[in-house]
């Protein structure tokens, strides 16, 4: 191994980076270093005790200094000590001493932590990654170093460090301009040192930002949801069908928080602000041990931490919502914060214009984000963060007026108006404390309190006259779940060539099946307040875990852990799982990989749902006694291409095993709560297999992604389809995603998508018979005929395909800049099918009834959309 | 008022949807006998013989021309008949039946398929007790409201599933000048007893299914059990033309068969609520106890009891 020794004010001009031109490749080491001496002025001056050879047969043309040294001396290590414009090249005795180098990936400008971040040595091939608050450590052997990070859409940062002791460094890291196409060749991280995973997504925020939207909200869901191996559960909903798996199987974290309902307006929109949103991470297979508790995926989205320099803002007005974003420095270079809010204003609109209405309607959501962190000092600092969201639609009818009465309680003439009213609406609070430390240099720890509680609610008020006195009655209904948290994951950087990542989790989970709540108030006398109905499920969960990334060979990448969980059920008893995690990646070039990956994972929740779509009433519930819990096995095998930097080709088999999962009975379903939850559910496996490629471009003017997924998902439940396999619900087969970004200029970009999928699996009647009205019906049922059903899941819907486009018109101001968005959702107006039915139709003319099968699209036309932005 | 208009026009297209007729290659399936008989002891025979359609018919069913039917009764053979095929129901009258009785029935069309059809008439649970009490319940969409409280105790035979359904008619006598007039309506009663709903999810404004008073022994096994409803008491009120109500308490003991093809027409009649109309719920099976067809062959049973009341 070479080692450099410099002065330390040396930087990226050091003489060791010049370049050399070789006329011949064959020499002794006594003519190359003349050579070097001729053409670049420097001097060399070296020991007798040097290894010097009579002829070297070399491959390079064009070395830098340095390789040409590396390559010279290969045989015998030796420091280089760079004074001036004079190399002392001294041999190496023994194994060199090495110090640890940590620090944190930041942006210049905000010092926002990049997540993800390369940081490597381009000649000695040692590397490793920033974690999610951009700190890294790794160890070096003493002397000369050059340090690299690597970031997309960030020019490389370079640090050159006569290291002689442990220290720190901060990569501060320049956006690059897109139009700088040159600038993207030639600065690709070496393969060595990346990533093994496979079935992992990182996908650009601002890529996101750019992907066209239904009246312009931009949305992080939507956007995961184009990646290759991800499904959208219908047309416009933001659920994530992730290889076969149904929705309550992704894990969905926000600052290392579990959100269960990631949903807005019926499913419509989802909640996360997209200008709060720092990075986003989306694992389908080859699940890291650190991750545990859901079958199918993995979404991990950290939040901004907040402008440490600047006070800097984000205000947008769109047709649905208006957002505003705000970070900067609380105490400079101590202390920053970052606050974003959004809220949709139907409700403000439709109450103008219901002025004269006697019953009035109100529809809105809002988010609510905010993140402070604090430096107690180089080693910790603390992290507090804050999501509150909700929906709520209500009405207000049956306008009253209700006398007033005087203080001796006699009734005036005069009245107040009064309505009764319903309202009905979920809601997210998420909060978290976090205290990161760093033991010594190489061990870091994050520490988190969480607390996370969704609910679905329904209330209602009325007024009405008791005995002569005006009383209020009110009834709630809520059911959801609560978690309360501690966790801690600790970072170890024992050296370059492991990182290994340990902690665990304790977990208090509140499941609320379903509770009402009573409030009877009589005018001049206390409410009665009474809870009845399902009571409250308090079950506890743990989770520990083990992995590390390491080098098994100089080729041969391999990240290995274990997850380990318990679930405690009603009765005390425990469930637990002990799941392997395994994957691996061998490099075959410098830029093309193999990589494999084996993992088992268990999930102790899960979601009954109302329909097959997404209805806030969907309740989550815990394993029991009766239900065990559901398992699922995942292999893959990928290939992985890097054509130039930020540009890559993969390809990915998987095969997806799933036990025990869950399936409503044929002869119930959610609103059946004549029957134990328990008891109306059903259990099955479950099979997926499929291929994914993915053609992703995070770079340059022309950026984006071209996703093929092949899939196969089947279900089978001995109590369904007699017992007989059949289609998933949402299996595709076909699946294409296509969706690309071109940056004409700084002031106009343009984003198209357009989507392809087989249509979805629905089961169909196929013949009609008598029904007659029961001898002991209470009341007389609508149907006259019965329906029968042969086979579940056994047609398809029509194909389903879209196109999209948007445009950004961007200009910079005095104060900042504006960004015009605009676009077309469905652009050729395709009418693609939401649901299908039969239905009976009468020609008028003739008279004559037939019978058809319909299809309901839900977005059948051309939607524009526009929004107006404002950076400050 | 440019903005109100823009909005309701952006509303507009947001939410517009659109319905088209698609084409999509049915699988063909051949007709199936569907066989119906409702059977209560001391009763008449009422029997249904009729074939399925395709779902794209505009018929709800077909009718069998040549239809036949065997009936069984504990084993015995009691004879072939031809079926009207004029007739939705055909009745047979010289056919007495018993609680107890194991009931066979066999359908066939003349030259085509043969269904089959095994039941039995359960003995009657009889109600022990009726109690009513006058009561004020809270109600929180219109405060209180006076209330009829019932209690009605039986005895649920232990070991065996039992499928019940309670079920309680108002009728009413009086006249119109000289004619006599003549009222009956099924009381539709609060279901809150254990019995109906066992399930933590509801609530009551997050209402379930109502599966018109069908529960079962599942927390009673054996027991005597003291099942409370409560009945509006405006059905007590007489109204202009009666002289005499009666308010009659039936306590069906059901068979699996009915009470399981019962509850699966009624989820799949739908779900009403917030998502009324909405098809996108799981496909509910329907019960059958037809052997190579579809219907439902059964024997019922019940006990009544009842409170008279006179003007």
């Amino acid at each position: 191994m070479l080692i450099l020794l410099v002065n330390p004010s040396l930087n990226g001009q050091n003489v060791l980076y010049k370049q050399v031109e070789l006329s011949t490749t064959t020499g002794s080491t006594q003519y190359f270093l003349s050579e070097i001496e001729r053409q670049t002025n420097i001097v060399f001056s070296y020991s007798n005790q040097l290894c010097f050879q009579e002829e070297h047969q070399l491959t390079m043309q064009l070395p830098t200094v340095r390789q040409l040294l590396d390559a010279l001396f290969i045989n015998c290590p030796s420091n280089y000590i760079v004074r001036g414009s004079k190399i002392i090249i001294q041999p190496i005795d023994g194994e060199p001493q090495k110090f640890v180098i940590k620090g944190y990936v930041l942006d210049s400008s905000s010092k926002e932590a990049l997540i993800q971040a390369n940081v490597y040595e381009p000649e000695l091939l040692l590397g490793t990654m920033s974690n999610n608050f951009g700190f890294f450590s790794i160890s070096m052997p003493k002397g000369f170093v050059h340090l690299s990070s690597s970031y997309v859409g960030y020019k490389n940062g370079h640090h050159y460090i006569n290291l002689e002791r442990d220290t720190t460094v901060y990569f501060m890291m320049e956006p690059k301009a897109e139009l700088d196409e040159i600038a993207v060749v030639g600065e690709r991280v070496p393969g060595a040192v990346k990533s093994t995973r496979t079935g992992t997504i990182d996908v650009p925020i601002e890529q996101i930002k750019k992907v066209p939207v239904y009246l312009g909200e931009v949305d992080i869901v939507k956007s995961i949801q184009l990646l290759p191996g991800i499904q959208s559960g219908g047309e416009g909903f933001s659920e994530l069908y992730v290889r076969g798996g149904g929705p309550d199987q992704n894990l969905v974290l926000m600052d290392d928080v579990p959100i269960y309902n990631a949903s807005h307006l019926l499913g419509f929109f989802s909640i996360f602000n997209a200008d709060a949103v720092n990075n986003v991470r989306v694992i389908k297979g080859g699940f890291p041990a650190r991750y545990g508790g859901r079958l199918s995926s993995v979404i991990d989205i950290r939040m901004y931490d907040g402008n440490n320099e600047d006070f800097k803002g984000v205000a947008s007005i769109g047709l649905l919502s208006s957002k505003l974003a705000v970070e900067g420095p609380l105490i400079k270079d101590k202390s920053s914060f970052s606050v974003s809010l959004r809220r949709t204003y139907f409700d403000v609109l439709t109450s103008v214009w219901q002025l004269k209405e006697v019953d009035k309607s109100r529809y809105y959501f809002y988010d609510f984000n905010t993140k402070l962190n604090y430096k107690l000092s180089d080693n910790d600092r603390l992290y507090f963060s804050a999501y509150l969201g909700k929906d709520q639609y209500g009405i207000s009818y049956n306008e009253q007026f209700i006398p007033v009465e005087s203080p001796d309680g006699k009734q005036t003439e005069q009245t107040v108006k009064t309505y009764d009213e319903s309202d009905i609406g979920w809601r997210n609070y998420v909060g978290s404390v976090r205290w990161i430390h760093t033991f010594g240099n190489k061990l870091f720890a994050n520490t988190t309190l969480a607390y996370s509680d969704y609910r679905f609610f329904i209330d209602q008020t009325l007024n009405y006259m008791s005995d002569g006195v005006w009383s209020k009655g009110s009834q709630n209904y809520y059911s959801g779940i609560r978690d309360l948290s501690a966790k801690i994951d600790l970072d170890y950087m024992p050296s370059p060539k492991h990182y290994v990542r340990f902690g665990g989790s304790a977990i208090s989970h509140t499941f609320y099946p379903g509770i009402d709540v009573v409030l009877r108030e009589i005018a001049g006398s206390t409410p009665v307040d009474t809870t009845f109905g399902g009571t409250a499920m308090h079950r506890p969960e743990f989770r520990f875990y083990v992995e590390d990334d390491f080098h098994l060979l100089p080729r041969l990448k391999v990240n290995m852990g274990g997850h380990f969980s318990l679930f405690q059920t009603e009765s005390g008893k425990y469930y637990w799982s002990a799941e392997p995690r395994l994957s691996a990646r061998f490099l075959i070039k410098d830029n093309f990989s193999v990589k494999m990956a084996y993992s088992q994972m268990t999930q102790y929740m899960h979601l009954l749902r109302t329909a097959t779509v997404a209805m806030p009433t969907d309740l989550w519930l815990p394993v029991s006694d009766q239900i065990a819990p559901m398992r699922a096995t995942q292999n893959a095998l990928g290939f992985e291409y890097e054509i130039s930097k930020g540009f890559n080709v993969s390809l990915e088999l998987y095969y997806k095993k799933l036990q025990d999962i869950l399936a409503y009975k044929e002869t119930t379903g959610y609103f059946d709560f004549a029957s134990d939850w328990q008891s109306k559910l059903t259990v099955g496996n479950g099979e997926s297999y499929g291929f994914e490629l993915l053609v992703h471009r995070k770079m340059g003017n022309l950026t984006g992604w071209f996703g093929y997924t092949y899939s196969k998902s089947t279900n089978q439940f001995d109590e369904l389809n007699n017992g007989k396999a059949f289609p998933a619900n949402f299996d595709r087969t076909h699946d294409i995603s296509i969706y690309s970004t071109y940056q004409f200029s700084k002031k106009v970009d343009m984003g198209v998508t357009w989507t392809f999928g087989t249509g979805n699996p629905i089961t169909l009647p196929e013949t009609k018979y008598y029904a007659p009205q029961l001898p002991t019906a209470e009341a007389n049922g609508n149907a006259t005929y019965n329906q029968l059903i042969n086979e579940r899941n056994s047609y398809r819907m029509p194909n389903f395909h879209r196109l999209d486009i948007g445009f950004n018109f961007k200009k910079e101001k005095r104060w900042g800049s504006r960004l015009w968005s605009v676009g077309v959702m469905n652009s050729y107006g395709r009418q693609n099918p939401f649901f299908l039915y039969f239905a009976d139709s009468e020609n008028e003319q003739t008279g004559e009834v037939t019978r058809s099968l319909k299809q309901f699209s839900l977005f059948p036309i051309p939607i524009p959309y526009v929004r107006y932005t404002v950076k400050f | 008022m440019l903005l109100k208009r823009l909005y309701i026009i952006l509303l507009t297209i947001g939410v517009l949807a659109c319905e088209k007729d698609i084409e999509l290659d049915l699988n063909t399936q051949s007709d199936k006998l569907v066989m119906y008989a409702f059977i209560y002891p001391d009763s008449t025979l009422n029997f249904h013989l009729s074939k399925s359609r395709s779902i794209l018919s505009v018929e709800d069913f077909g009718q069998v021309e040549k239809g036949r039917f065997q009936l069984f009764v504990n084993d015995n053979f009691q004879g072939a008949y031809i079926l009207p095929s004029d007739t939705t129901w055909s009745k047979w009258p010289e056919f007495t039946f018993r609680s107890g009785d194991n009931l066979r029935i066999n359908a066939y069309e003349l030259n085509g398929d043969t269904v089959k059809a095994e039941s039995y008439i359960p003995q009657a649970i009889n109600i022990l007790d009726l109690d009513t009490l006058s009561v004020v319940q809270d109600v929180a969409d219109n405060g209180t409201v006076q209330m009829l409280k019932s209690k009605v105790r039986f005895q649920d035979p232990g070991g065996q599933n039992n499928f019940y359904q309670l079920l309680v008619i108002r009728e009413g006598w009086g006249t119109i000048g000289s004619d006599p007039y003549y009222t009956r309506k099924t009381i539709i009663y609060d279901k809150d007893d254990a019995v109906f709903s066992q399930g933590d999810q509801s609530g009551s404004l997050l209402p379930g299914i109502d599966f018109q008073g069908l529960f079962t022994d599942a927390i009673i096994d054996g027991k005597t059990y003291e099942l409370t409803i409560y009945i509006p008491r405006d059905n007590l009120f007489f109204d202009y033309y009666e002289d005499k109500i009666r308010i009659t308490y039936y306590l069906y003991h059901h068979t699996f068969d009915y009470y399981s093809y019962f509850r699966s027409i009624i989820l799949a009649d739908g779900y009403g609520g917030f998502y009324e109309g909405l098809p996108v719920f799981e496909p509910v099976k329907i019960h059958t106890n037809i052997q190579n067809g579809l219907g439902l062959v059964s024997g019922m049973n019940f006990d009544s009891d009842s409170l008279v009341f006179e003007k």
